[in-house]
């Protein structure tokens, strides 16, 4: 998804591009107690007769279970803050927090995108200042990658015709 | 927080396929591992096939002609092995890879190098299980239930066998978190629960089933292990074990198998049905509904499996009962596919061929269920060919129709290509006759007392076994035509359009076709 805000404070232009999550970490809590609640009392109520072996086959399998979901939840985590200040454009990204800042100088900054023609590729959307480099967007399809690239030459004042002749 | 000068991410789910075989070893696509887990299946499902040949072949007459009774009694263990967890389980997860993230408006599993690995532990699990038939005491003859003592008295071979088990229901719990996690977590905005398709939620309750039940499978084949090889006594009489217990502990796992084996074909035949009928599914929320009362149900009737070791009166009443009563959220489902057909505007592509002869043919099976349920009359009928009629009449049009109904129907969605309608049809056919012929004569066998998993039998069983064999070899040789109808649809053929299907209805029939490599990256509106 890609979403483009001002920050009602500094007048900043902020494109948030973040991955689509349908459930909270809270109910990935109560998902994963309920199948092991199922499996403790499969494996407790076997154990009662005896035939212990159920059990650790269970608690092993609670613990996939728990780092599967924790693994799938922080994955779909992932976000990308683009900050266009007057001076720099900041990329920040992480899961839960920022773990990734990079500053780029707004003046050289120029975008490059291979729309491919393949079915298959979606393509790769990268803001280039000088000799540094950043990937932007790498979670979007190529519908949002070329919305992204559209909302970027905006604000970065680069209209198709200053792109052809880059290219 | 770190500060770059350079960054490229380096994700390869950017680009397209990988070139070469190491695309599909390493491949962590979805589609990829889908394909895999499909083609793994139908290799699986020949060699299956090709024993459950020899099994017929001997008991085309009475006597011993081909096998001895040792190899005859490997082959009826293998070939339930390698139906169950080498074909139609693989199928379905194939299925699942390849539609549920397209169906949910999801770019991909939620955990792809899990699913490579779930894919990948399948064949060595495999090549483990059919290496046991070139050992010395050749493979598992006890039977696929490895019943105690029985199984703990066979060759070395059960070692392996048990450790393949393991890799499989690894595999398996892999894919089954992973398609969990799926459907939480990466729905797209406004694909609420009761708006996924049938066939996501009908899985999503496999999934809960298979996570439920595994680790008894697991415990109950390592309490064998260390009975064999440990010293230990679960299910030793002589060392103050039950081997009865097994049989309990097998079926409580046992029985939710069943149901892991059917209820993704239901959701296929929810899919399937209202596109061919061009009507919405009637009674979608109570179809729900009876899947989960289904699911739940599967856990308190076990014991109908074993009504001959003997149990108190109050429970087999019970189980009994419990049994009977699968039959109302069974009967809702099939009410409510016939609903949907009801004044449709019916057209009988293939699919809805195989859709219909699995409504029809299953509910034969699910009849005799009935029968079986009822527990003086299953005392008689217990361990005959009427019980293998049963399941096979469950398994063969139940899960086998539905996943091939599923490649006719999303096949051309797969492959851009329309398949050959005309061979499909005779496919569809020619499989539903010989299937008949061979699977019917064997509730009159069953019923005048022939019992299962025999090499030899009385001379008033010829006539129908023989009619058994000549079907079972119409039906093997008929599925060369569906390997030559899904070669030649991947080879080419007429393009498909992105609905291909005139009524049909979901997010996968708006990407085109072939789908792309990647598709819903980003999640697709939904009204």
């Amino acid at each position: 998804m890609v979403v483009s805000q001002q920050n009602s404070e500094t007048g900043v232009t902020q494109i948030v591009v973040t991955g689509n999550k349908s459930m909270s970490w809270r109910a990935n809590v109560l998902l994963a107690a309920s199948l092991g609640a199922v499996s403790a009392i499969f494996g407790g109520g076997i154990a009662l007769f005896g035939f212990w072996l159920v059990l650790p086959f269970a608690g092993l399998e609670f613990l996939l279970v728990v780092y599967c979901l924790s693994v799938a939840y922080r994955k779909l985590g992932f976000t990308e803050v683009i900050s266009l200040e007057e001076a720099f454009v900041i990329v920040e990204s992480g899961y839960r927090h920022p773990d990734n800042r990079v500053e780029l100088s707004r003046h050289w900054a120029r975008l490059e995108f291979d729309n491919p023609s393949s079915l298959f590729e979606v393509g790769t959307l990268v803001i280039r200042a000088g000799n540094r480099s950043l990937e932007v967007g790498h979670l979007l399809n190529k519908e949002d990658k070329i919305k992204l690239h559209r909302e970027l030459q905006l604000e970065l004042g680069m209209d198709s015709s200053t792109l052809r002749l880059m290219s | 927080m770190s500060t770059a000068t350079a960054e490229h991410h380096d994700h390869d789910d950017h680009h397209g396929p990988a070139k070469g075989w190491t695309r599909w070893l390493y491949t962590t696509n979805h589609k990829d591992i889908g394909t895999l887990y499909l083609l793994f299946s139908l290799v699986m499902f020949f060699i299956g096939g090709g024993m459950a040949l020899i099994i017929r072949a001997e008991l085309f007459q009475p006597g011993l002609q081909m096998v001895d009774p040792l190899f005859f009694n490997s082959m009826t263990t293998m070939h339930a092995l390698v139906m169950i967890f080498g074909v139609v389980m693989p199928a379905f997860v194939g299925l699942a890879n390849w539609m549920i993230p397209m169906m949910i408006g999801g770019p991909d599993m939620a955990l792809p190098r899990l699913n490579n690995w779930s894919f990948w532990i399948m064949p060595f699990a495999f090549l483990l299980l059919l290496s046991t038939l070139f050992m010395e005491g050749g493979g598992p003859a006890g039977g696929w239930t490895l019943y105690a003592p029985l199984s703990l008295q066979g060759g070395d071979n059960l070692a392996f066998v048990i450790f393949a088990i393991h890799f499989m229901g690894i595999s398996s719990v892999m894919g089954s978190i992973n398609i969990v996690a799926t459907i939480f977590n990466m729905r797209a905005p406004g694909m609420t629960l009761m708006k996924m398709p049938l066939f996501v939620w009908t899985w999503l309750i496999t999934a809960y089933l298979l996570i439920a039940v595994i680790p008894v499978l697991a415990g109950a084949v390592t309490m064998l292990l260390t009975d064999r090889y440990f010293g230990t006594s679960f299910f030793s009489a002589a060392g103050g074990g039950d081997p009865v217990m097994f049989q309990h502990i097998f079926w409580f796992f046992g029985h939710p198998e069943v149901y892991i084996l059917i209820l993704p074909a239901f959701g296929i035949i929810s899919s399937i049905i209202p596109t061919f009928a061009r009507k919405p599914l009637f009674g979608y929320a109570s179809m729900v509904y009876a899947t989960a009362s289904i699911a739940f149900l599967s856990f308190i009737v076990w014991a109908h499996h074993m009504f001959t070791v003997g149990m108190p009166l109050a429970g087999e009443m019970f189980f009994m009962f419990a049994t009977m009563m699968i039959s109302v959220p069974t009967g809702v489902k099939v009410f409510n596919w016939i609903a949907t057909m009801w004044r449709g505007s019916m057209t009988f592509e293939t699919p809805m061929l195989f859709a219909i002869g699995f409504l029809v043919m299953f509910t034969i099976g699910g009849l005799s269920g009935l029968m079986l349920a009822i527990t003086p009359a299953d005392i008689q009928y217990h361990d005959t060919y009427f019980v293998v009629a049963h399941f096979h009449y469950v398994l063969v049009p139940g899960a086998i129709y539905s996943i091939m109904a599923a490649t006719y129907y999303w096949m051309p969605k797969w492959t851009g290509n329309m398949y050959d309608e005309k061979w499909g049809k005779i496919h569809f056919w020619v499989s539903t006759v010989f299937l008949n012929v061979l699977f019917f004569p064997m509730h009159f066998v069953g019923l005048a007392g022939m019992p299962r998993r025999i090499p030899d039998y009385s001379m008033q069983f010829a006539d129908w076994n023989a009619v058994a064999t000549i079907g079972a070899f119409g039906f093997g040789f008929s599925q060369l035509i569906f390997v030559y109808v899904v070669l030649k649809c991947m080879k080419g053929g007429e393009k498909a359009t992105t609905e291909v299907w005139e009524g049909a209805d979901g997010l996968e029939w708006t990407v085109p076709s072939p789908a792309p490599y990647h598709t819903f990256e980003t999640p697709p509106p939904i009204r």
